[in-house]
């Protein structure tokens, strides 16, 4: 089963030290998989893009299983789209997920 | 706020400065692109800059300028001297607008034509070739330069590798941010490089881990793609290359240093501020970087631009640090040079080895932190030199004279206060050399001269001197008009004149009121010239000597001491009092005993010459009886010797010079006192000035001699 965790509207490196953390003893200790609800999310920069990247790239390499909930706010969607992560036609989460582990591996 | 735009005017002042320089190399080099490049960039950064400050007036000045120098950039129009001279007049226009809060209708009005005046310039070519506005004119440039400006509005691909470094995040800068800019210059297609990321363990929230690679095709001028990454620091690597075939790299930073950007947070004191692309690099200094505190917030402190603002380190890796905090450090070095002469004392009177060992030790630290803060306070010459280029191109062309001015060994090094100080004696030498040393073009060439005359400016280091000596190839001083003037003023009278050598004469020139121009040119002003600036150069602690050849030249050599405050000196003793050498000027010690034909003065046999002497003890008529043995400290100047008696010598020391204040301005032959270990006194000796004086006492008594028939 799945953790559920859901971001704040604020996913950005002041914010997110103890997510951080959350996430380590999650994937890392208790070993479970991560559901991510990004729909909330107003706000992310380049520290909140780059741990979900490695979120996805470390559960990839232990066999776990990082997915995202099917609505993904505006501002994520668009961030990675403009970093260069997603293709622009990229809208939920599945999608989303899917073209970000193609560009791990 | 204040901090901020403090910084900024330095900034601005130093681009302006610069930006003068490179219009003059320009005017030499006119098909040289990169000058042109260089000095659009400066102009295009006090644009960016003055508008982020606040200065409105000089942002929409600037702007306006920029949109007729694109003609030149552009390579629409010819560089023309014509040009250049209005370039410089906007240049100063600028100079003036940042020492104003608003400008008077005036100065706006002054302004406004020459913008009219450049855009008449560069939209219609006045000169120099019929230009029809829009058509081209083809400067001689080799066709791999010409690809770097895309000046036809052609779109063209270019592949842009950006990898930020590790730390720019903590500095505000925001990578994904400088993506989107990129991007929005045209189309593009982004791939992204996450090789660099770590393991979730590792994971830290404050680095960069993501390179990029984006095909980015744009009608924009290369320029705008590199202004993306303008602020970014040196750490971070960005490669342009043309897609296309062709590789025309605007790296940052390795080909064109670029601007670096302070950016501080609300917490630091440290302003922002802007330093010019394409500066050159010995002359560059970048703003000191403030570290942010970690972490960084997502938006970066204000002033900001809506680029990711970084902080870097120039190319030369410079610091500006505030000259005021330079000499609270010299002053308490100095304090500690005098702190551990007292210590070195106190071992000697405990007689403790272990005391004395230790403070050797401390002193050898101390005079390396010495020697290093002296140095932190030294400025290249070269610095001061060019600006005598604008000097020299403004005045030849108002006295309507051909004048070149060459500089040479401006990497020769000075005390900051001392270059400072130097600035306005090696202006009026240098005025004098083109009002009344270079003769006009049609003289010259009368005289079988080149048309164009030189001034030679050079420096060069030479023990514990630099020495700077003025040479221009012009008609030289004549010798008969100074001895009339001297004599006119009752100087010398017209039997001494018939004594004078050459080197006498030119030693009048020094004397206050003597200006042997008939007439009094702007230029050179009245004739307090040359007396002005010998005092300014003695009490520099240097020496200046003349030499002329009619119609051949003139040359002025300028001695400069390296440091002012800390003097290595030799100590000496008579009777109770101490007295020190400068180090720097003693030539030998010798023992010397007192005979019975003892005079004050005389000469004695050293190394195969004829060398005067003085006794200090009678000179300065110190009391008490002459030891039986004494010594003879022998002083150089130059080429010149003297000894001076004293009763002995005590040993080395290196000490702060401390003035001695107003009463004793006038005390001559001492040029400062200094705190010994003990806490006692020892006057400095000025020997450069004791040998004068002594030289006219010399000349006094042998007269006297000659005169009683002896």
């Amino acid at each position: 089963m799945a953790k559920k965790i859901i971001l704040q509207a604020k996913f950005t490196a002041d914010a997110i030290e103890d997510l951080l953390q959350d996430f380590r003893e999650t994937l890392l200790e208790k070993k479970e998989d991560l559901l991510i609800d990004l729909s909330q999310v107003e706000k992310i920069d380049t520290a909140g893009v780059q741990l979900l990247l490695v979120l996805l790239k470390d559960a990839a390499a232990m066999g776990k299983d990082v997915s995202f909930e099917n609505t993904v706010s505006r501002e994520v969607l668009q961030k990675f789209t403009m970093g260069g992560f997603i293709s622009p036609d990229v809208k939920d989460g599945k999608k989303f997920k899917a073209d970000l582990l193609s560009l791990i591996s | 706020m204040e901090n901020f735009k403090e910084t900024f005017l330095e900034e601005a002042n130093d681009l302006l400065e610069q930006l003068e320089v490179r219009l003059l190399e320009l005017e030499k080099n006119p098909d040289d692109r990169e000058i042109v490049a260089a000095i659009f960039r400066i102009v295009h950064t006090i644009k960016g800059a003055s508008a982020m400050f606040g200065f409105e007036a000089v942002s929409h000045f600037t702007h306006d300028l920029e949109n007729s120098m694109e003609y030149v950039r552009d390579g629409r129009v010819k560089v023309i001297p014509e040009m250049i001279t209005m370039t410089l007049q906007a240049r100063d226009h600028i100079l003036m607008l940042l020492s104003v809060d608003t400008p008077s209708s005036e100065q706006k009005a002054e302004g406004d034509a020459l913008l009219a005046n450049f855009k008449h310039y560069v939209t219609t070519g006045e000169a120099g070739g019929a230009a029809q506005s829009g058509e081209k004119i083809p400067l001689q440039l080799d066709v791999q330069e010409e690809e770097e400006e895309n000046t036809e509005s052609v779109p063209r691909t270019y592949n842009v590798i950006f990898k930020p470094a590790e730390d720019v995040l903590l500095n505000g800068t925001n990578p994904l941010l400088l993506v989107d800019e990129l991007v929005s210059l045209g189309s593009a297609h982004v791939r992204v490089n996450l090789n660099g990321l770590p393991s979730l363990k590792d994971f830290s929230l404050q680095k960069s881990y993501l390179e990029w690679n984006v095909e980015l095709t744009t009608e924009n001028p290369l320029m705008d793609i590199e202004d993306v990454f303008i602020f970014l620091g040196t750490d971070s690597v960005v490669k342009i290359e043309r897609a296309d075939g062709n590789t025309s790299s605007g790296a940052v930073p390795a080909a064109a240093p670029k601007a670096n950007v302070v950016i501080g947070s609300d917490e630091t004191k440290a302003p922002a501020a802007i330093s010019s692309a394409g500066t050159d690099a010995p002359q560059a200094t970048a703003p000191v970087a403030a570290t942010a505190k970690a972490p960084a917030s997502a938006t970066p402190a204000a002033p900001v631009t809506k680029k990711g603002v970084a902080v870097g380190q120039g190319m030369s890796q410079t610091l500006r640090i505030s000259s005021d905090k330079l000499d609270i450090m010299v002053d308490l070095v100095g304090e500690l040079v005098t702190f551990n002469a007292h210590l070195r004392q106190l071992g000697q009177e405990l007689q403790s080895s272990n005391l004395t060992t230790l403070t050797e030790q401390s002193e050898h630290l101390i005079l390396k932190m010495r020697d290093v803060t002296m140095g932190m306070r030294m400025l290249p010459i070269g610095s001061t030199f060019s600006r005598f280029q604008r000097l020299v191109r403004d005045t030849s062309s108002a006295l309507n004279k051909d004048i070149e001015l060459v500089t040479e060994g401006g990497e020769a090094e000075l005390d900051k206060t001392v270059l400072e100080r130097l600035t306005d004696p090696l202006m009026h030498i240098i005025r004098n050399s083109l009002d009344h040393g270079i003769e006009s073009p049609d003289e010259r060439v009368a005289k079988g001269k080149p048309r164009k005359g030189t001034v030679v400016l050079s420096a060069s280091h030479s023990g514990a001197f630099v020495y700077i000596s003025i040479v221009d190839d012009g008609k030289g001083i004549d010798r008969q008009k100074v001895l009339d003037k001297a004599i006119s003023k009752e100087l010398i009278t017209q039997a001494e004149a018939t004594e004078l050598s050459d080197q006498d004469i030119f030693g009048l020139i020094f004397s206050p009121g003597l200006s042997t121009a008939s007439q009094i040119t702007d230029i050179s002003g009245r004739g307090v010239g040359m007396d002005v600036v010998r005092r300014e150069i003695v009490s520099l602690g240097g020496s200046i000597t003349i030499d002329s050849t009619q119609d051949v030249g003139t040359r002025m050599v300028l001695k400069i001491p390296l440091t002012l405050a800390i003097i290595e000196g030799l100590m000496t003793k008579l009777g109770d009092a101490n007295y020190i050498f400068p180090l720097s000027a003693v030539e030998e010690c010798l023992m010397y005993k007192l005979t019975d034909t003892e005079s004050e003065t005389g000469f004695f046999n050293w190394r195969g010459d004829l060398v005067p002497y003085v006794n200090l003890r009678q000179y300065f008529a110190i009391k008490g009886n002459r030891p039986e043995k004494e010594q003879m400290i022998v002083i150089s100047d130059r080429d010149s010797y003297i000894g001076f008696v004293v009763d002995h010598v005590v040993g080395n020391l290196q000490t702060l010079i401390k003035s001695l204040g107003k009463i004793y301005r006038h005390a001559q032959g001492v040029s400062g006192a200094t705190i010994l270990g003990n806490g006692g006194v020892a006057l400095i000796l000025d020997v450069l000035k004791l040998s004068e004086l002594f030289d006219k006492r010399n000349a006094h008594l042998m007269s006297n001699e000659e005169s009683d028939g002896r």
